[in-house]
Protein backbone atom coordinates (compact mmCIF):
# COMPACT_ATOMS: atom_id res chain seq x y z
CA UNK A 1 0.00 0.00 0.00
CA UNK A 2 1.09 3.44 -0.77
CA UNK A 3 2.20 5.00 2.52
CA UNK A 4 2.41 8.50 1.18
CA UNK A 5 1.37 11.02 3.79
CA UNK A 6 -1.81 12.91 3.58
CA UNK A 7 -2.73 16.07 1.63
CA UNK A 8 -2.24 19.07 3.72
CA UNK A 9 0.10 17.55 6.26
CA UNK A 10 3.12 15.81 4.96
CA UNK A 11 5.03 18.83 3.79
CA UNK A 12 4.78 20.37 7.22
CA UNK A 13 7.42 17.89 8.38
CA UNK A 14 11.06 18.86 8.84
CA UNK A 15 10.30 22.51 9.25
CA UNK A 16 12.47 23.88 12.01
CA UNK A 17 10.40 27.03 12.37
CA UNK A 18 7.50 24.91 13.55
CA UNK A 19 9.61 23.59 16.40
CA UNK A 20 10.57 27.12 17.44
CA UNK A 21 7.07 28.43 17.15
CA UNK A 22 5.96 25.76 19.62
CA UNK A 23 8.93 25.91 21.97
CA UNK A 24 9.37 29.69 21.88
CA UNK A 25 6.28 30.71 23.86
CA UNK A 26 6.78 27.82 26.28
CA UNK A 27 10.33 28.84 27.12
CA UNK A 28 9.45 32.51 27.43
CA UNK A 29 6.82 31.68 30.04
CA UNK A 30 9.05 29.51 32.20
CA UNK A 31 11.48 31.93 33.93
CA UNK A 32 8.95 34.20 35.62
CA UNK A 33 6.47 31.41 36.30
CA UNK A 34 3.79 33.98 35.59
CA UNK A 35 0.20 32.98 36.14
CA UNK A 36 -1.20 31.96 32.81
CA UNK A 37 -3.22 34.43 30.79
CA UNK A 38 -6.03 33.16 28.64
CA UNK A 39 -9.36 33.94 27.06
CA UNK A 40 -12.31 34.21 29.42
CA UNK A 41 -15.87 34.11 28.16
CA UNK A 42 -18.90 35.12 30.20
CA UNK A 43 -22.54 35.79 29.38
CA UNK A 44 -24.53 38.05 31.64
CA UNK A 45 -28.21 38.90 31.48
CA UNK A 46 -28.90 42.57 31.16
CA UNK A 47 -31.18 44.94 29.20
CA UNK A 48 -33.62 42.08 28.71
CA UNK A 49 -31.05 40.26 26.61
CA UNK A 50 -27.75 38.42 26.84
CA UNK A 51 -24.49 40.27 26.95
CA UNK A 52 -21.46 38.28 25.86
CA UNK A 53 -18.06 39.28 27.09
CA UNK A 54 -14.82 37.76 25.88
CA UNK A 55 -11.56 39.16 27.20
CA UNK A 56 -7.94 38.14 27.26
CA UNK A 57 -5.99 38.28 30.47
CA UNK A 58 -5.26 36.54 33.72
CA UNK A 59 -8.19 34.92 35.43
CA UNK A 60 -8.31 37.35 38.36
CA UNK A 61 -8.07 40.41 36.12
CA UNK A 62 -10.80 39.06 33.90
CA UNK A 63 -13.10 38.30 36.79
CA UNK A 64 -12.83 41.80 38.15
CA UNK A 65 -13.28 43.10 34.59
CA UNK A 66 -16.53 41.18 34.26
CA UNK A 67 -17.70 42.43 37.65
CA UNK A 68 -17.02 45.96 36.46
CA UNK A 69 -19.08 45.40 33.31
CA UNK A 70 -21.89 43.96 35.39
CA UNK A 71 -21.87 47.06 37.58
CA UNK A 72 -21.95 49.43 34.60
CA UNK A 73 -24.75 47.51 32.97
CA UNK A 74 -26.98 47.34 36.00
CA UNK A 75 -26.47 51.06 36.60
CA UNK A 76 -27.36 51.84 32.97
CA UNK A 77 -30.34 49.54 33.13
CA UNK A 78 -31.65 51.32 36.21
CA UNK A 79 -31.23 54.71 34.55
CA UNK A 80 -32.56 53.93 31.10
CA UNK A 81 -35.13 51.16 31.35
CA UNK A 82 -38.73 52.02 30.36
CA UNK A 83 -40.41 53.80 33.22
CA UNK A 84 -37.17 55.03 34.82
CA UNK A 85 -37.81 58.37 36.47
CA UNK A 86 -34.29 59.79 36.74
CA UNK A 87 -34.22 63.02 34.75
CA UNK A 88 -31.24 64.75 36.28
CA UNK A 89 -28.21 62.50 36.76
CA UNK A 90 -25.10 63.33 34.76
CA UNK A 91 -25.45 60.17 32.65
CA UNK A 92 -29.05 60.93 31.71
CA UNK A 93 -28.20 64.51 30.80
CA UNK A 94 -25.21 63.41 28.71
CA UNK A 95 -27.21 60.86 26.78
CA UNK A 96 -30.06 63.31 26.33
CA UNK A 97 -27.75 65.90 24.75
CA UNK A 98 -26.40 63.28 22.38
CA UNK A 99 -29.91 62.10 21.52
CA UNK A 100 -30.97 65.64 20.76
CA UNK A 101 -28.00 66.10 18.43
CA UNK A 102 -28.83 62.92 16.52
CA UNK A 103 -32.49 63.97 16.49
CA UNK A 104 -31.54 67.25 14.83
CA UNK A 105 -28.97 65.74 12.46
CA UNK A 106 -31.43 63.09 11.31
CA UNK A 107 -34.27 65.56 10.76
CA UNK A 108 -36.30 63.97 13.54
CA UNK A 109 -35.87 60.33 12.46
CA UNK A 110 -34.31 59.51 15.82
CA UNK A 111 -36.56 60.47 18.67
CA UNK A 112 -36.50 59.53 22.35
CA UNK A 113 -40.21 60.16 22.78
CA UNK A 114 -41.41 57.17 20.75
CA UNK A 115 -42.03 55.46 24.11
CA UNK A 116 -45.71 56.23 23.86
CA UNK A 117 -45.88 54.43 20.48
CA UNK A 118 -44.08 51.37 21.86
CA UNK A 119 -46.66 51.34 24.64
CA UNK A 120 -49.60 51.78 22.27
CA UNK A 121 -48.52 48.98 19.94
CA UNK A 122 -47.95 46.65 22.90
CA UNK A 123 -44.18 46.32 22.60
CA UNK A 124 -43.70 47.11 26.28
CA UNK A 125 -46.19 44.62 27.68
CA UNK A 126 -45.66 42.22 24.73
CA UNK A 127 -49.45 42.19 24.36
CA UNK A 128 -49.11 43.26 20.71
CA UNK A 129 -52.01 44.97 19.02
CA UNK A 130 -52.75 46.91 15.87
CA UNK A 131 -54.03 50.33 17.01
CA UNK A 132 -56.75 52.23 15.19
CA UNK A 133 -55.53 55.21 13.12
CA UNK A 134 -57.19 57.69 15.50
CA UNK A 135 -55.36 56.13 18.45
CA UNK A 136 -52.07 56.63 16.60
CA UNK A 137 -53.07 60.24 15.87
CA UNK A 138 -53.75 60.75 19.57
CA UNK A 139 -50.43 59.21 20.58
CA UNK A 140 -48.48 61.38 18.13
CA UNK A 141 -49.43 64.40 20.23
CA UNK A 142 -46.94 63.10 22.80
CA UNK A 143 -44.14 62.44 20.31
CA UNK A 144 -41.39 64.95 19.52
CA UNK A 145 -38.18 65.72 21.35
CA UNK A 146 -38.86 69.45 21.22
CA UNK A 147 -41.58 68.79 23.84
CA UNK A 148 -38.90 68.03 26.45
CA UNK A 149 -37.75 71.09 28.36
CA UNK A 150 -34.64 71.58 30.43
CA UNK A 151 -34.77 73.55 33.66
CA UNK A 152 -32.18 73.76 36.45
CA UNK A 153 -30.14 70.95 34.91
CA UNK A 154 -33.19 68.71 34.85
CA UNK A 155 -35.38 67.32 32.08
CA UNK A 156 -38.99 68.33 32.32
CA UNK A 157 -41.41 66.01 30.58
CA UNK A 158 -44.97 67.14 29.86
CA UNK A 159 -47.71 64.80 31.03
CA UNK A 160 -48.05 61.79 28.74
CA UNK A 161 -44.57 61.98 27.15
CA UNK A 162 -42.59 58.77 27.60
CA UNK A 163 -38.91 58.32 26.96
CA UNK A 164 -37.61 55.28 25.13
CA UNK A 165 -33.86 54.97 25.51
CA UNK A 166 -33.90 51.65 23.62
CA UNK A 167 -32.13 53.04 20.55
CA UNK A 168 -29.13 54.42 22.41
CA UNK A 169 -28.67 53.21 26.02
CA UNK A 170 -27.26 49.76 25.28
CA UNK A 171 -24.64 51.18 22.95
CA UNK A 172 -23.71 53.75 25.55
CA UNK A 173 -23.35 51.08 28.25
CA UNK A 174 -21.12 49.01 25.96
CA UNK A 175 -18.87 52.05 25.42
CA UNK A 176 -18.66 52.73 29.16
CA UNK A 177 -17.86 49.10 29.88
CA UNK A 178 -15.25 48.72 27.14
CA UNK A 179 -13.57 51.97 28.18
CA UNK A 180 -13.40 50.74 31.76
CA UNK A 181 -11.90 47.42 30.67
CA UNK A 182 -9.30 49.02 28.44
CA UNK A 183 -8.39 51.44 31.22
CA UNK A 184 -7.97 48.43 33.52
CA UNK A 185 -5.42 47.01 31.08
CA UNK A 186 -7.49 44.46 29.16
CA UNK A 187 -5.87 44.62 25.74
CA UNK A 188 -8.07 42.31 23.71
CA UNK A 189 -11.71 41.41 23.80
CA UNK A 190 -15.25 42.24 22.90
CA UNK A 191 -18.52 43.13 24.57
CA UNK A 192 -21.65 42.21 22.67
CA UNK A 193 -24.84 43.35 24.39
CA UNK A 194 -27.56 41.74 22.31
CA UNK A 195 -26.13 43.08 19.06
CA UNK A 196 -24.43 46.26 20.25
CA UNK A 197 -20.80 45.35 19.92
CA UNK A 198 -17.45 46.85 20.66
CA UNK A 199 -14.28 44.86 19.96
CA UNK A 200 -10.69 45.84 20.57
CA UNK A 201 -7.29 44.31 20.00
CA UNK A 202 -7.13 41.09 18.06
CA UNK A 203 -9.16 37.92 18.11
CA UNK A 204 -7.81 34.56 19.43
CA UNK A 205 -6.27 33.88 16.00
CA UNK A 206 -4.40 37.20 16.12
CA UNK A 207 -6.56 38.60 13.37
CA UNK A 208 -9.33 41.14 13.18
CA UNK A 209 -12.52 40.13 15.00
CA UNK A 210 -14.95 38.34 12.75
CA UNK A 211 -18.45 39.50 13.38
CA UNK A 212 -21.32 37.66 11.73
CA UNK A 213 -24.30 39.84 10.88
CA UNK A 214 -27.54 37.90 11.12
CA UNK A 215 -29.56 37.54 7.96
CA UNK A 216 -32.87 39.35 8.44
CA UNK A 217 -34.94 36.63 6.80
CA UNK A 218 -32.95 33.39 6.87
CA UNK A 219 -30.98 31.36 9.35
CA UNK A 220 -27.27 32.11 9.03
CA UNK A 221 -25.41 35.25 8.17
CA UNK A 222 -25.82 38.14 5.81
CA UNK A 223 -22.07 38.43 5.85
CA UNK A 224 -19.01 38.77 8.01
CA UNK A 225 -17.35 41.96 9.22
CA UNK A 226 -13.65 41.94 10.02
CA UNK A 227 -12.97 44.76 12.45
CA UNK A 228 -10.72 45.75 15.31
CA UNK A 229 -11.08 48.66 17.76
CA UNK A 230 -14.48 49.35 16.29
CA UNK A 231 -18.12 49.13 17.20
CA UNK A 232 -21.11 47.81 15.29
CA UNK A 233 -24.83 47.74 15.95
CA UNK A 234 -27.84 46.48 14.03
CA UNK A 235 -31.46 47.60 13.92
CA UNK A 236 -33.79 45.13 12.27
CA UNK A 237 -37.47 44.56 11.70
CA UNK A 238 -37.02 40.91 12.69
CA UNK A 239 -35.82 41.54 16.24
CA UNK A 240 -39.17 42.35 17.81
CA UNK A 241 -42.29 42.15 15.70
CA UNK A 242 -45.70 40.62 15.28
CA UNK A 243 -47.65 39.65 12.21
CA UNK A 244 -51.25 40.54 11.37
CA UNK A 245 -52.63 39.09 8.12
CA UNK A 246 -49.07 38.46 6.94
CA UNK A 247 -47.98 42.08 7.53
CA UNK A 248 -45.01 42.59 9.80
CA UNK A 249 -45.29 45.24 12.52
CA UNK A 250 -41.96 45.82 14.25
CA UNK A 251 -40.57 47.94 17.06
CA UNK A 252 -38.75 50.71 15.14
CA UNK A 253 -41.23 53.53 14.75
CA UNK A 254 -41.25 56.43 12.37
CA UNK A 255 -41.82 59.31 14.82
CA UNK A 256 -43.56 61.32 12.10
CA UNK A 257 -46.23 58.74 11.21
CA UNK A 258 -46.49 56.67 14.38
CA UNK A 259 -46.23 53.48 12.29
CA UNK A 260 -43.33 51.03 12.13
CA UNK A 261 -40.79 52.39 9.62
CA UNK A 262 -41.01 50.76 6.18
CA UNK A 263 -38.54 50.11 3.38
CA UNK A 264 -35.78 48.21 5.17
CA UNK A 265 -35.16 44.84 6.77
CA UNK A 266 -32.00 45.67 8.64
CA UNK A 267 -29.40 48.39 9.12
CA UNK A 268 -25.96 47.72 10.56
CA UNK A 269 -23.73 50.66 11.40
CA UNK A 270 -19.98 50.33 11.96
CA UNK A 271 -17.77 53.01 13.48
CA UNK A 272 -15.62 54.07 16.42
CA UNK A 273 -18.33 54.49 19.08
CA UNK A 274 -21.02 51.97 19.97
CA UNK A 275 -23.45 54.61 21.18
CA UNK A 276 -23.37 56.37 17.80
CA UNK A 277 -23.63 53.08 15.89
CA UNK A 278 -26.67 52.25 17.99
CA UNK A 279 -28.62 55.45 17.41
CA UNK A 280 -27.46 55.95 13.81
CA UNK A 281 -28.75 52.45 13.00
CA UNK A 282 -32.15 53.38 14.43
CA UNK A 283 -32.19 56.72 12.58
CA UNK A 284 -31.07 55.19 9.27
CA UNK A 285 -33.74 52.53 9.58
CA UNK A 286 -36.34 55.30 9.54
CA UNK A 287 -34.66 57.63 7.02
CA UNK A 288 -35.21 57.30 3.29
CA UNK A 289 -31.89 58.81 2.31
CA UNK A 290 -29.06 57.43 4.47
CA UNK A 291 -26.25 59.28 2.66
CA UNK A 292 -27.13 62.69 4.04
CA UNK A 293 -26.96 61.68 7.69
CA UNK A 294 -23.77 59.69 7.20
CA UNK A 295 -22.11 62.67 5.55
CA UNK A 296 -22.23 64.29 8.99
CA UNK A 297 -20.54 61.21 10.51
CA UNK A 298 -17.70 60.45 8.11
CA UNK A 299 -16.20 57.71 10.33
CA UNK A 300 -19.37 55.66 10.18
CA UNK A 301 -20.56 53.25 7.54
CA UNK A 302 -23.82 51.38 7.08
CA UNK A 303 -24.82 48.05 5.59
CA UNK A 304 -28.48 48.22 4.71
CA UNK A 305 -30.82 45.46 3.57
CA UNK A 306 -33.77 47.04 1.79
CA UNK A 307 -37.29 45.63 1.70
CA UNK A 308 -36.43 43.49 -1.33
CA UNK A 309 -33.41 41.98 0.37
CA UNK A 310 -30.93 44.07 -1.64
CA UNK A 311 -27.67 45.07 0.05
CA UNK A 312 -26.85 48.78 0.07
CA UNK A 313 -23.60 50.23 1.39
CA UNK A 314 -23.50 53.80 2.58
CA UNK A 315 -20.89 56.04 4.18
CA UNK A 316 -17.45 54.77 5.14
CA UNK A 317 -16.51 51.31 3.89
CA UNK A 318 -15.39 48.66 6.36
CA UNK A 319 -14.15 45.15 5.52
CA UNK A 320 -17.30 43.13 4.96
CA UNK A 321 -17.73 39.87 3.10
CA UNK A 322 -21.29 39.20 2.00
CA UNK A 323 -22.31 35.55 1.99
CA UNK A 324 -24.29 34.42 -1.01
CA UNK A 325 -27.73 33.23 0.08
CA UNK B 1 8.76 16.38 -6.16
CA UNK B 2 7.33 16.72 -2.70
CA UNK B 3 4.92 19.41 -1.66
CA UNK B 4 7.53 21.52 0.00
CA UNK B 5 9.64 21.70 -3.13
CA UNK B 6 6.50 22.45 -5.03
CA UNK B 7 5.80 25.54 -2.96
CA UNK B 8 9.39 26.62 -3.17
CA UNK B 9 9.16 26.29 -6.92
CA UNK B 10 5.99 28.30 -7.01
CA UNK B 11 7.43 31.12 -4.98
CA UNK B 12 10.60 31.34 -6.96
CA UNK B 13 9.04 30.99 -10.37
CA UNK B 14 8.73 34.39 -11.93
CA UNK B 15 5.74 33.24 -13.89
CA UNK B 16 3.61 32.28 -10.95
CA UNK B 17 5.03 34.31 -8.08
CA UNK B 18 3.14 37.56 -8.72
CA UNK B 19 -0.10 35.68 -9.04
CA UNK B 20 0.53 33.58 -5.97
CA UNK B 21 1.45 36.58 -3.86
CA UNK B 22 -1.62 38.40 -5.05
CA UNK B 23 -3.70 35.48 -3.87
CA UNK B 24 -1.83 35.47 -0.55
CA UNK B 25 -2.86 39.06 0.14
CA UNK B 26 -6.43 38.03 0.71
CA UNK B 27 -5.26 35.55 3.28
CA UNK B 28 -8.74 34.42 4.20
CA UNK B 29 -9.75 33.29 0.72
CA UNK B 30 -10.51 29.67 0.02
CA UNK B 31 -8.36 28.43 -2.84
CA UNK B 32 -7.85 25.12 -4.50
CA UNK B 33 -4.53 24.47 -6.25
CA UNK B 34 -4.95 21.65 -8.69
CA UNK B 35 -1.96 20.20 -10.54
CA UNK B 36 -3.27 18.16 -13.41
CA UNK B 37 -3.30 18.31 -17.19
CA UNK B 38 -6.90 17.10 -17.21
CA UNK B 39 -8.53 19.31 -14.55
CA UNK B 40 -11.91 18.80 -16.21
CA UNK B 41 -11.77 15.13 -15.23
CA UNK B 42 -10.63 15.69 -11.66
CA UNK B 43 -12.93 18.57 -10.75
CA UNK B 44 -16.25 16.72 -10.94
CA UNK B 45 -14.82 14.23 -8.46
CA UNK B 46 -13.62 16.95 -6.09
CA UNK B 47 -16.44 19.47 -6.11
CA UNK B 48 -19.14 17.38 -4.40
CA UNK B 49 -16.75 16.52 -1.55
CA UNK B 50 -15.61 20.13 -1.18
CA UNK B 51 -19.21 21.25 -1.33
CA UNK B 52 -20.07 19.03 1.59
CA UNK B 53 -17.37 20.75 3.59
CA UNK B 54 -18.96 24.08 2.78
CA UNK B 55 -16.55 25.21 0.08
CA UNK B 56 -17.22 26.45 -3.43
CA UNK B 57 -20.94 26.76 -3.06
CA UNK B 58 -22.55 29.05 -5.58
CA UNK B 59 -23.89 29.28 -9.07
CA UNK B 60 -21.63 31.49 -11.18
CA UNK B 61 -18.08 30.94 -12.32
CA UNK B 62 -15.63 32.84 -14.49
CA UNK B 63 -12.07 32.48 -15.78
CA UNK B 64 -9.62 34.95 -14.35
CA UNK B 65 -7.02 33.97 -16.98
CA UNK B 66 -7.18 32.14 -20.28
CA UNK B 67 -6.93 28.45 -19.53
CA UNK B 68 -5.68 25.78 -21.97
CA UNK B 69 -8.55 23.49 -20.94
CA UNK B 70 -11.10 26.31 -20.87
CA UNK B 71 -13.67 24.68 -23.12
CA UNK B 72 -13.56 21.32 -21.42
CA UNK B 73 -13.67 22.97 -17.97
CA UNK B 74 -16.66 25.11 -18.96
CA UNK B 75 -18.56 22.02 -20.10
CA UNK B 76 -17.69 20.16 -16.92
CA UNK B 77 -18.71 22.97 -14.60
CA UNK B 78 -21.93 23.55 -16.53
CA UNK B 79 -22.73 19.87 -16.14
CA UNK B 80 -22.27 20.40 -12.38
CA UNK B 81 -24.89 23.13 -12.41
CA UNK B 82 -22.57 26.16 -12.64
CA UNK B 83 -23.18 29.10 -14.97
CA UNK B 84 -20.51 31.03 -16.84
CA UNK B 85 -20.78 34.67 -15.80
CA UNK B 86 -18.86 37.92 -15.64
CA UNK B 87 -15.88 37.88 -13.22
CA UNK B 88 -17.59 40.38 -10.85
CA UNK B 89 -20.63 38.18 -10.44
CA UNK B 90 -18.74 34.91 -10.16
CA UNK B 91 -18.56 33.12 -6.82
CA UNK B 92 -15.89 30.87 -8.28
CA UNK B 93 -12.94 32.08 -10.33
CA UNK B 94 -10.82 29.68 -12.30
CA UNK B 95 -7.20 30.60 -12.96
CA UNK B 96 -4.26 29.06 -14.72
CA UNK B 97 -0.56 28.90 -14.01
CA UNK B 98 2.35 27.02 -15.45
CA UNK B 99 4.76 25.42 -13.00
CA UNK B 100 8.47 26.02 -13.46
CA UNK B 101 9.13 22.30 -13.20
CA UNK B 102 6.76 19.39 -13.65
CA UNK B 103 5.15 18.15 -10.44
CA UNK B 104 3.20 15.09 -9.48
CA UNK B 105 -0.54 15.67 -9.97
CA UNK B 106 -2.25 16.63 -6.70
CA UNK B 107 -4.48 19.23 -5.13
CA UNK B 108 -4.23 21.46 -2.07
CA UNK B 109 -6.94 23.42 -0.37
CA UNK B 110 -5.87 26.66 1.26
CA UNK B 111 -8.20 28.34 3.66
CA UNK B 112 -7.33 31.43 5.69
CA UNK B 113 -3.84 31.20 4.30
CA UNK B 114 -3.41 27.73 5.77
CA UNK B 115 -3.48 24.29 4.24
CA UNK B 116 -6.75 22.59 5.06
CA UNK B 117 -6.37 19.00 6.17
CA UNK B 118 -8.61 16.84 4.02
CA UNK B 119 -7.76 13.49 5.56
CA UNK B 120 -11.22 12.84 6.87
CA UNK B 121 -12.89 13.55 3.57
CA UNK B 122 -13.56 11.23 0.67
CA UNK B 123 -11.23 13.48 -1.29
CA UNK B 124 -8.24 11.52 -0.11
CA UNK B 125 -8.93 8.64 -2.49
CA UNK B 126 -8.89 11.04 -5.45
CA UNK B 127 -5.66 12.54 -4.20
CA UNK B 128 -4.04 9.14 -3.87
CA UNK B 129 -5.00 8.12 -7.39
CA UNK B 130 -3.67 11.37 -8.80
CA UNK B 131 -0.32 10.71 -7.21
CA UNK B 132 0.30 7.72 -9.45
CA UNK B 133 0.05 9.85 -12.62
CA UNK B 134 3.14 11.24 -14.37
CA UNK B 135 4.35 14.75 -13.42
CA UNK B 136 2.82 17.71 -15.27
CA UNK B 137 3.18 21.50 -15.31
CA UNK B 138 -0.46 22.62 -15.62
CA UNK B 139 -1.74 24.33 -12.48
CA UNK B 140 -5.43 25.21 -12.19
CA UNK B 141 -6.59 27.42 -9.36
CA UNK B 142 -10.10 27.75 -8.03
CA UNK B 143 -10.78 30.78 -5.86
CA UNK B 144 -14.00 31.21 -3.97
CA UNK B 145 -15.47 34.64 -3.59
CA UNK B 146 -17.10 33.87 -0.33
CA UNK B 147 -14.44 33.53 2.26
CA UNK B 148 -16.67 32.11 4.97
CA UNK B 149 -18.73 29.05 4.28
CA UNK B 150 -22.26 29.11 5.64
CA UNK B 151 -22.53 28.04 9.28
CA UNK B 152 -21.58 24.45 9.89
CA UNK B 153 -23.91 22.04 11.61
CA UNK B 154 -23.13 21.91 15.31
CA UNK B 155 -21.93 18.96 17.32
CA UNK B 156 -23.02 19.56 20.89
CA UNK B 157 -25.61 21.53 22.80
CA UNK B 158 -24.48 23.57 25.80
CA UNK B 159 -27.09 24.36 28.43
CA UNK B 160 -26.33 27.42 30.52
CA UNK B 161 -28.18 28.68 33.56
CA UNK B 162 -27.07 32.00 35.09
CA UNK B 163 -24.06 32.00 32.81
CA UNK B 164 -22.75 28.61 33.96
CA UNK B 165 -22.72 25.58 31.68
CA UNK B 166 -24.69 22.95 33.57
CA UNK B 167 -24.79 20.31 30.87
CA UNK B 168 -23.49 19.41 27.41
CA UNK B 169 -25.56 17.13 25.22
CA UNK B 170 -24.79 15.55 21.85
CA UNK B 171 -26.84 17.09 19.04
CA UNK B 172 -27.07 13.72 17.36
CA UNK B 173 -29.18 12.06 20.07
CA UNK B 174 -32.85 12.78 20.68
CA UNK B 175 -33.24 13.97 24.27
CA UNK B 176 -35.80 15.86 26.32
CA UNK B 177 -34.87 17.78 29.46
CA UNK B 178 -36.70 19.83 32.06
CA UNK B 179 -34.58 22.20 34.09
CA UNK B 180 -35.36 24.09 37.26
CA UNK B 181 -33.53 27.38 36.82
CA UNK B 182 -34.29 28.85 40.23
CA UNK B 183 -36.54 31.47 38.68
CA UNK B 184 -38.76 29.01 36.85
CA UNK B 185 -38.91 25.79 34.89
CA UNK B 186 -38.05 25.27 31.25
CA UNK B 187 -38.26 22.20 29.02
CA UNK B 188 -36.43 21.72 25.78
CA UNK B 189 -35.72 18.86 23.43
CA UNK B 190 -33.11 17.79 20.92
CA UNK B 191 -34.64 16.07 17.92
CA UNK B 192 -33.03 15.16 14.60
CA UNK B 193 -30.18 17.58 15.14
CA UNK B 194 -32.44 20.51 16.08
CA UNK B 195 -33.04 22.08 19.49
CA UNK B 196 -36.32 23.68 20.48
CA UNK B 197 -37.84 24.92 23.74
CA UNK B 198 -41.07 23.01 24.43
CA UNK B 199 -42.42 25.03 27.32
CA UNK B 200 -41.40 27.48 29.96
CA UNK B 201 -42.90 29.14 33.00
CA UNK B 202 -41.74 32.59 31.81
CA UNK B 203 -44.25 35.34 31.07
CA UNK B 204 -43.65 36.26 27.45
CA UNK B 205 -42.81 32.83 26.03
CA UNK B 206 -40.24 34.29 23.63
CA UNK B 207 -38.10 31.16 24.04
CA UNK B 208 -41.01 28.87 23.17
CA UNK B 209 -41.73 30.93 20.06
CA UNK B 210 -38.07 30.86 18.95
CA UNK B 211 -37.32 28.81 15.84
CA UNK B 212 -35.41 25.54 16.22
CA UNK B 213 -31.63 25.88 16.12
CA UNK B 214 -29.07 23.58 14.54
CA UNK B 215 -26.02 25.51 13.29
CA UNK B 216 -22.93 26.20 15.37
CA UNK B 217 -23.30 29.46 17.27
CA UNK B 218 -27.10 29.58 17.21
CA UNK B 219 -28.93 29.84 20.50
CA UNK B 220 -32.24 30.19 22.22
CA UNK B 221 -32.39 32.54 25.18
CA UNK B 222 -34.90 32.76 27.98
CA UNK B 223 -33.99 35.97 29.80
CA UNK B 224 -36.47 35.63 32.72
CA UNK B 225 -35.08 32.17 33.46
CA UNK B 226 -31.48 33.26 32.73
CA UNK B 227 -31.32 30.23 30.50
CA UNK B 228 -29.37 29.77 27.27
CA UNK B 229 -29.24 26.70 25.09
CA UNK B 230 -26.53 27.02 22.45
CA UNK B 231 -25.33 24.81 19.61
CA UNK B 232 -21.58 24.40 19.72
CA UNK B 233 -19.27 23.48 16.91
CA UNK B 234 -16.74 24.95 14.54
CA UNK B 235 -17.55 28.60 13.99
CA UNK B 236 -16.35 31.04 11.39
CA UNK B 237 -17.08 34.11 13.41
CA UNK B 238 -16.12 35.32 16.87
CA UNK B 239 -19.49 36.80 17.66
CA UNK B 240 -22.84 37.55 16.07
CA UNK B 241 -24.85 40.75 15.90
CA UNK B 242 -28.28 41.54 14.54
Amino acid sequence: MNKRPHPGWHFLRFQPFLLFSILGPLVSFLPGCRPQAGWQEVSIFSFDTVCDIKVYGQLKECQSAVDRVREIFSRSEALFSPGARDFQSAEVMELFQLSRKIHEDSGGAFDLTVGVLAELWGFRSKAYRLPRPEEIGQALRFVGMEKIQQANGKLVLPEGVMLDWGGIAKGWAVDQASKALRAAGVKRGFINAGGDLFCWGENPHNQAWRVGIKHPRQPGFLGVLEIRNLAAATSGDYQRYFLVNGVRYHHIFNPKTGWPARGKQSVTVIGPETVLCDCLATALFVLENPEELLKLYPDYGAIIVDENGKLIFSGKKYPFTPLSP
Amino acid sequence: MDRRTFFKTMLTTSLTAPWFLAAKKSSTAVELYLISDTPEEILPRLLPGLNQLGFFQGKNFAFSQAHPRQEALTLTLKAQGWRLSSPEKAELRVGFGLLHAAARPSFTLIQDGRIRDLRSASLYSVWKQMQSLPPVRVLTTLTANSRFPSPEPGQTVAVRVRGQVIERLPLARNIRRTIDTGSGRISFFVENGHVRVADSTCRHQVCVASAAISSAGERIICAPNQFIVEVEGRRWVDTIIG
